[in-house]
């Protein structure tokens, strides 16, 4: 007995062990989802790919439920501010810095954007795709390289100069230097110019980007490299490419002047107010060119009751009420009692606008514009009809009775019935004018809420280009190349729309077209990337902007701050940092 | 048979080496010590003499007296020997026998040495006698040679042969058979006219001489070469605390072992065994239960059911688990039946539980002071701080009314908990049982959560022939964690002046969801109403075979096959009533508006997993050589199987009665499914080596090579191996000679290597994702991609020394161990931070190195030790540090030193866990112009530090590192006391944290800044002076102030704890007698019954932060009995 004996058996019982195949057993395939090598090898994937931009453009309009979110629509600007204190961010100034965290979201968010549009630009050109036909794959190009200038447009604008990546990262890079500005502007034209070349003119599903859209964005880049290299060359360019919308090269655009849309037999409204109006329950919607809407060029799409038809995570409506409309349904006074009404949506005045927005703009341009009419900004509020077993009751004599602590410090019982006008001299408190009553954008929210919800029945469209935009473009691009009469005569194109009496050509100037755009396009525009597109975020905001936004702004403001987490993780190169910050 | 070899031997052990091969490992190492010492004692029995002198003392008192002062005991049938006889005993120098041959002359008492047994018996007339044979086993199974067996009272005894077996004759047909051998606790059988009584004996817990589970096998302790910490749970006075989970149970217990606090109802505590080896992957150690790597909850075992826990914490223990070993190996042996008799066991408890700490709030003058003051410094007129202006309209009334409502109190209760277990065991002549059940009801101390389990567990092992067993263990366990449990943020936060149902007549029955009448805070229940199931089922087996091979002595086989089935339910629902706002008659009066919103979602998943492995032992000892070998083939697979079904939208079914049950009565556009699938396998060969010379010098080493089938092709292989030594020092002549004090010594060392699998299954894979937009009426698909691929993924890998060494002195007063330890951890998997330009903020990545080194000390001491009463302490003490040494190895500025990854708050050379942020300097107070002037700000923001004197506080210049979440050393100290039939045990645990370094600090926001969570605007805070004009605090920041930096307010949270008290009562025999109760116990225990921290939260071990939407940790008291019949 014997090793020999033991050795036999060792090895018999390893055998047995020893004998399945391991590698087999190991081998590990992807069963219950997609990978980069099998996502892209048809049309229809392309599209789901191209679909994810779209949804990524969105989030910029409507993402998470946070004051700061809010910022590009204007915060701390010429046009508004947070108003609840006086030391918040945005309407301080020194409280903002580059750990805010919005800078690191929406500087992030850009750069997610761009990774999946180099990667899908890619798998374009994989020969294994089964194109349909060559215009089809130069259209999924265009279409990417549309948002990769988008995505450009929006840093460049915004931060400034930041690294040009034609390529989706393979190997993750800690070293990336920036480019200069006037370079990722040159980048984002030649992408803007391969889109308005090769889009289609027109498309069935409203929401999808056209030439149209290109063209615009294409306007806009070009003036900014005008601005950025001096070279004026740019300004006819510009011209150029916005006169390809205006002169309905590509597509049947125009202002629409008309009462339109589902809601356009409601009386004592206009066509402005048409504009900005929810979608039906029925899904008929006043924003899009396919039902009508010639002055709308891309529109970011929302909806209630669709799956996709709101952003991951805020899943019950858009902020636009929300953010810009004053709390006067908060009132515990007047007839008032906290509760919001269908017709008076549930505003909670995130952002306030400025004096300067709500009188100086309109006193500055003249009366007689439908934009400030009492249909398009709300500015007088009134006692409620009563709510009796829940059910708000027209023409029930009920009398209120409020205590006020007038200015002066004396107190006065005021009795109002309804519909009785609010007098100002009784808003005495601060959160009364600051945060309940102030002027009511009205294409900012609804007069109707679906289920009659006013909270969370709110969902409307945005509009990411509107033609009038397109005609204040070319006014610049016309006022920087030196023709003021063009630039004036496109303005007016906008201005008669609102029966606004006409600008003349001396008067037009950036700032003219400023307060234009302020009129025209407030809560539209992200009016802080204009102002950092111009440089004019400090000088804007030091002569308009609210008291302490405007005691607090510095010149670093022009543009926003690299997010330090990017310089941390940057550890092999310098990413520097804005001047000032 | 070989029975007559082993009955006539003496000298025989070493008169046929090659025929002398001893069966398994365990069994051969104690069966060679236990004969060693049996020779020895012959030796003994010859050269010992006892000196003593008493006067009319009892017979049983003189037996006593000579058990002190040798090594000898008793065993006698008391009712054949007068014990009470009065006796002179005058000895000098005598050995036993003579003083024996004295003590029982002129009686019929005759005696017999057999081991350290002194047998005394009666001579009486030879009745019906019996030959009565069987084997004895230990607990594994493996045959237990050299046990003595003694028929009761007699002289009549013999020693169980190589396999464990034994032939005795002469048996009375009612005698009872007595089992002995040297490290094991003694049994007693009645052999009731059987002819084969087969045993298993346990082994004995005290000490040294315990035998504890090392991976694939079990050793005693005496023999280990590795770091191994072991608890044994079964009759310790641990086991009648209220551990719902096992983990409860080894707290404080095992130095260098970490466990958290619980909080929840069935919740599982955090565990870490020796610091934090792993940046991104999991610390989680690998769970072995009997044998089979356990994939399933902590909570799913019944810590009733678990006899010992061991604990494999050094690498070259935990190496033979290899590639999943990193962080350690924990080895569960659940119990098994003890006596031929069935034993039934019953186990009831009932107690409550309640939080340690809760939230001192403003009173309701507090709260209104508060928001006067926020809106006077936000620039309010007098009219903003009119009352009626200041509160809501809610508020105003519940002001005018008097409605004051303390919602802590609302939401917590003095909550519930019962226990219930029931066994019957039995270790009969070929099967041995143990089957369990038990029903557990747990509330939380939130309202709303719960936890209920049944289970029961069978563990049968039957010896089939002489060189067959099989064990089948079967167990089925049912949880249900149903509900959602109220929302203590808003508990916390929520005004005192609000309402908790609504105003509005006719609705008084309705629950208000926004008590302050606004909708920021809203009612803590009202989540409550949701409908939620979380339930889940797990079916458990194994099977396992071990055989002998009859013809190779030594050499054993043995397969285990697992299987393990897991059902996940979970079901959520919530109806129209759950949208509408209360705040509205019309939604009060009809929420048929909201059954567009309405929803749900049921979701089942199914994981069937199964492990098997092949292993094979041999064991043989040769004169002074003792070798064991050890192979093992093992293969695991997982499936994971899961479907989910959604809808929303049932306004066209006009109802949601149905609820969860009919998700199809929801709209066919908004249904939902999601189905997902995935697979893991592993598999692995393991071969180990023990060798022992001479008692003195343990040499063991193994290799072990993995597969794993989450990496990818080219990385899916890695071998690990180990290498370890120790020396028992009080062996050796000079130590016996020199240092009589010294009972026992021994020093160990040892090095091994581990990995950590890091990744899950997949992660290789550039996966995209998918989601929804729309166009216009027509919803779409979008896919993007979810992440960097990285195929170079591969195993962590952790390499660490261990010195240590085990003693114990002065008989035992003082025994212990001290250990060192230092491991490093390379190819560290970490989601290292990349700059946003990549597309994604980090990659996935093995890189970089973290040493750990710390000290482990255990000591335990038999202070007082007299019949009636005994006094023993244990001290536990710990401490880690935990370094990274490097990172990504750059050095992109060029200075030297490889850069941090400051982003991903990753230090070289400093410890993880870092808190790296902005030092406070106190409040800028309204004389600060200069402060200002420089850096901004308004009186009452908190005023940072310039550390680099730039004059601007900035997160690029002004950031360093303040302190570490990491813990400073942890020490507990427990006391057992008996007094008769009582015992009294009581653990104090103490973390410490602070020196110079910070340690164990943690993030305190809602504690320092009362703006945090709305507080002074909307909601109520904590009852601390803030930072007002006329009383300028320098710790608290105005309530209005803008946190811009993000500062999270560091603090301490170093504690003291009372973890655990434990009282017990036994029942004396006397008292029993005549009952069929054989064994009764009743006590009273509690757990964390005082704590005392500094810390400003619900609790600092948590570190959980006042309002934080988590859980208190409980404090529980509970009483309980436990019989045996």
């Amino acid at each position: 007995m014997d090793m020999k004996k033991i050795i036999y058996v060792f090895a018999l019982s390893l055998l047995g062990i020893f004998s399945c195949d391991d590698d087999a057993f190991l081998r590990e395939t992807p069963d219950d989802f997609l990978t980069v090598d099998n996502s892209f090898l048809n049309a229809a994937q392309f599209r789901a790919g191209l679909n994810h931009f779209y949804a990524i453009a969105r989030q910029n309009y409507n993402f998470r439920d946070n004051p700061d979110d809010f910022f590009q629509f204007g915060s701390g600007t010429d046009l508004f501010f947070r108003p609840t204190g006086d030391q918040l961010p945005f309407t301080d100034w020194s409280y903002i810095n580059p750990t805010t965290d919005i800078y690191r979201v929406v500087f992030g968010r850009h750069w997610g954007l761009l990774y999946n549009v180099n990667l899908l630009l890619e798998q374009t050109e994989n020969p294994l795709v089964r194109w349909n036909s060559e215009t089809e794959k130069l259209e999924a190009q265009a279409e990417a390289r549309f948002f990769r200038g988008y995505v450009y447009r929006y840093l460049g604008f915004m931060f400034g100069g930041v690294p040009v990546l034609e390529k989706a990262v393979a190997e993750p890079s800690l070293g990336y230097t920036r480019n200069t500005r006037q370079e990722v502007y040159e980048f984002a034209a030649k992408d803007l110019e391969f889109a308005a070349n090769n889009l289609p003119t027109s498309v069935s599903e409203p929401g999808r980007v056209v030439k149209a859209a290109a063209y615009h964005y294409l306007a806009e880049m070009y003036i900014a490299l005008g601005d950025e290299s001096k070279n004026k060359a740019y300004y006819q360019k510009a011209i150029d490419a916005a006169s390809m919308i205006i002169d309905q090269k590509v597509g049947e655009y125009h202002l629409m002047t008309q009462r339109h849309g589902w809601r356009k037999n409601i009386a004592g409204k206009d066509a402005f107010w048409d504009l900005f109006q929810m979608r039906s329950t029925s899904g008929f919607s006043n924003f899009s060119y396919q039902t009508g809407n010639k002055e709308s060029i891309w529109v970011i799409q929302v909806d209630k009751f669709l799956t996709g038809g709101l952003n991951d995570g805020l899943t019950t409506r858009t902020d636009q009420e929300r953010v810009f409309w004053p709390s006067f349904w908060s009132f515990q006074k007047f007839g008032w009692g906290n509760v919001a009404r269908d017709w008076t949506g549930r505003g909670i005045g995130w952002l306030r606008p400025t004096n300067y927005f709500s009188y100086d703009l309109w006193n500055k341009s003249g009366a007689g514009d439908m934009r400030n009419s009492e249909t398009n900004i709300n500015r007088i509020f009134r006692s409620p009809d009563p709510i009796i077993n829940g059910v708000e009751v027209p023409n029930y004599d009920i009398t209120y009775t409020t205590t006020v602590t007038l200015a002066n410090g004396t107190t006065i019982e005021v009795k109002t019935k309804p519909g009785d006008i609010i007098k100002k001299e009784w808003l005495t408190t601060r959160q009364d004018t600051m945060e309940r009553a102030f002027p009511r954008i009205m294409k900012l929210g609804s007069d109707w809420h679906y289920a009659q919800e006013p909270a969370n029945g709110f969902v409307m469209e945005f509009y990411a280009i509107r033609m009038a935009e397109t005609y204040l473009i070319r006014a610049e691009a016309y006022m920087k190349n030196g023709d003021n009469t063009k630039a004036a005569a496109d303005i007016n194109v906008v201005r008669a729309r609102s029966s606004a009496i006409p600008v003349l050509p001396a008067q037009v100037n950036i700032d003219y077209i400023l307060d234009e755009r302020a009129r025209e396009l407030v809560g539209e525009e992200f009016r802080t990337m204009t102002l950092c597109r111009l440089g004019l975020l400090y000088d804007r905001t030091k002569r308009f902007g609210y008291g302490p936004s405007s005691l607090t702004v510095l010149p670093k403001n022009n543009l926003c701050p690299i997010p330090q987490s990017v310089i941390d993780a940057n550890s092999q190169a310098v990413f520097e940092q804005n001047p000032g910050w | 048979m070989k029975k007559s070899k082993w009955l006539n031997a003496g000298n025989f052990i070493f008169r046929s080496p090659g025929e002398i091969v001893l069966k398994m490992k365990l069994t051969s190492l104690l069966i060679f010590a236990g004969i060693i010492q049996a020779i020895a004692l012959n030796g003994y029995s010859q050269s010992t003499k006892l000196t003593m002198e008493f006067r009319n003392i009892s017979v049983v008192d003189a037996l006593r007296a000579i058990e002190d002062q040798s090594e000898y005991y008793f065993v006698y049938n008391k009712d054949a020997i007068d014990l009470e006889r009065k006796v002179n005993l005058n000895a000098k120098d005598l050995s036993v026998e003579e003083i024996l041959k004295n003590l029982f002359k002129e009686t019929n008492v005759s005696y017999r040495m057999v081991d350290r047994h002194i047998i005394l018996s009666t001579l009486q007339a030879e009745q019906f006698t019996l030959k009565v044979t069987g084997k004895v086993t230990d607990s594994s199974g493996a045959p237990l040679p050299g046990v003595t067996v003694v028929v009761k009272g007699t002289s009549n005894g013999i020693i169980t042969n190589v396999d464990g077996s034994y032939l005795l004759s002469n048996v009375p047909s009612d005698a009872i058979l007595v089992f002995s051998f040297v490290g094991m606790k003694s049994q007693e059988i009645k052999t009731e006219g059987k002819t084969l009584v087969n045993v298993t004996l346990e082994e004995e817990t005290i000490g040294i001489e315990e035998v504890v589970a090392i991976g694939y096998g079990v050793a005693r302790k005496k023999d280990l070469t590795g770091a191994v910490a072991s608890v044994r749970l079964e009759d310790s006075p641990r086991e009648v605390l209220p551990n719902v989970n096992v983990l409860d149970a080894l707290k404080g217990q095992m130095p260098g072992f970490d466990v958290g606090a619980s909080t929840n109802a069935g919740g599982n505590p955090s565990i870490n065994i020796r610091g934090q080896n792993s940046i991104k992957a999991s610390n989680t150690p690998l769970v072995v239960v009997d044998g089979v790597v356990y994939v399933g909850s902590f909570n799913e075992l019944n810590p009733s059911d678990i006899a010992s826990v061991d604990v494999l914490k050094d690498a070259s223990s935990a190496a033979v688990y290899g590639s999943r070993a990193a962080n350690g190996v924990i080895l569960v042996t659940t119990k098994r039946g003890k006596t031929s008799k069935p034993t039934v066991r019953l186990r009831a408890t009932g107690g409550i539980q309640t939080y340690t700490n809760r939230p001192d709030m403003l009173d309701p003058e507090g709260y209104i002071q508060i928001k006067k003051d926020v809106k006077s410094l936000n620039g309010g007129s007098a009219a903003d701080l009119e009352l009626q202006n200041l509160l809501t309209i809610y508020e105003y009334n519940a002001y005018n009314a008097g409605n004051i409502i303390d919602w802590f109190d609302e939401v917590t209760r003095i909550a519930p908990i019962q226990d219930y277990q029931l066994s019957i065991s039995g270790n009969g002549e070929k099967l041995n049982y143990y089957v369990s059940g038990q029903l557990l009801d747990q509330e939380g101390v939130v309202y709303g959560d719960q936890f209920e389990k049944y289970s029961v567990n069978s563990k049968i092992e039957s010896t089939i022939t002489d060189w067959l067993k099989l064990t089948v263990n079967l167990s089925a366990i049912s949880k249900n964690a149903d509900g959602v449990a109220a929302d203590l943020r808003n508990a916390t936060i929520n005004a005192p002046y609000s309402w908790k149902y609504v105003q509005t007549p006719g609705f008084e029955n309705v629950m208000e969801r926004y008590p302050q009448g606004q909708t920021t805070t809203q009612n803590p229940f009202w989540r409550t109403q949701q409908y939620n199931e979380d339930r889940n089922q797990n079916y458990r087996s194994l099977f396992s075979a071990r055989v002998d091979a009859p013809w190779v002595k030594g050499l054993s086989y043995t397969f285990n096959y697992s299987l393990n089935r897991w059902e996940g339910h979970s079901a959520n629902f919530y109806d129209e009533r759950y949208y509408m706002d209360t705040m509205k008659e019309a939604d009060l009066k009809d929420q048929t508006k909201f059954l567009k919103d309405a929803n749900g979602n049921v979701s089942n998943s199914y994981r069937t997993d199964w492990f098997l492995n092949h292993l094979i032992n041999f064991n043989r000892v040769i004169k002074d050589h003792s070798i064991g070998v050890t192979l093992l083939a093992e293969r695991q697979k997982q499936l994971t199987r899961s479907s989910t079904v959604t809808a929303k939208d049932f306004s066209l079914a006009g109802t949601t009665v149905l609820g969860v049950n009919a998700l199809e009565k929801g709209k066919v556009e908004n249904r939902g499914v999601d189905t997902g699938y995935s697979q893991l396998t592993q598999l692995a060969y393991m071969a180990r080596i023990n060798y022992v010379f001479k008692q003195r010098y343990h040499l063991s080493s193994s290799i072990r090579y993995d597969g794993y089938s989450g990496f990818a092709e080219g990385n899916k292989y890695g071998s690990f191996f180990s290498v370890a030594g120790a020396w028992t020092m009080s062996e050796e002549s000079f130590a016996k000679d020199n240092l009589p004090f010294l009972d026992y010594l021994k020093v160990r060392a040892s090095y091994g290597e581990n990995g950590n699998p890091s990744i899950g299954q997949y992660s290789t894979f550039p996966s995209i994702g998918s989601g929804s937009y729309i166009f216009g009426n027509s919803t779409v698909s979008t896919t993007s991609a979810s992440k960097l691929a990285n195929k170079a993924l591969k195993w962590e890998k952790t390499g660490a020394l261990n010195f240590g060494a085990d003693f114990s002195i002065f008989r035992d007063l003082f025994s212990g161990n001290i250990e060192y330890y230092n491991s490093n951890t390379t190819n560290l998997l970490f989601d290292r931070a990349i700059p946003i330009m990549n597309g994604f903020s980090n990659v996935s990545d093995n890189i970089g190195k973290v040493n750990n080194w710390g000290i482990e000390f255990q000591l335990n001491s038999k202070n007082i030790k007299t019949p009636d009463f005994t006094w023993s302490s244990g001290i536990n003490f710990w401490m880690n540090r935990n370094k990274v040494v490097s990172l990504y190895g750059l050095d992109g500025n060029n200075d030297g030193i490889e850069d941090d990854d400051i982003s991903s708050n990753i230090f070289i050379g400093k410890s993880l866990g870092a808190i790296y942020t902005y030092t406070f300097d106190g409040i800028i107070q309204m004389d600060d112009a200069e402060y200002m002037a420089i850096y901004g700000g308004n009186p009452g923001d908190v005023r940072f530090k310039d550390i680099n004197r730039d004059g601007k506080i900035t997160a690029a210049g002004d950031r360093s590192i303040v302190g570490y979440s990491k813990p400073n050393f942890t020490m507990t100290l427990s006391n057992t006391l008996t007094y008769r039939n009582m015992e009294l045990y009581f653990l104090f645990n103490w973390i410490a944290g602070s020196g110079e370094n910070g340690y164990y600090t943690g993030d305190n926001l809602y504690a320092n800044n009362p703006s945090t969570l709305y507080g002074g605007g909307v909601a109520n805070w904590l009852d601390k002076e803030y930072w007002m004009p006329d009383h300028p605090s320098n710790k608290i920041p105005r309530p209005n102030w803008t946190n811009s930096l993000g500062y999270q307010f560091p603090s301490r949270r170093d504690f003291v704890r009372l973890q655990d008290v434990s009282f017990s009562y036994i029942f004396p025999k006397h008292i029993l007698g005549g009952t069929p109760v054989e064994n009764m116990k009743v006590f009273l225990a509690a757990k964390n019954l005082l704590t005392f921290s500094k810390w400003d939260g619900y609790d600092p071990e948590t570190g959980s932060q006042h309002a934080a939407d988590t859980f208190p940790v409980m404090k529980s008291v509970i009483v309980g009995v436990d019989i045996s019949f």
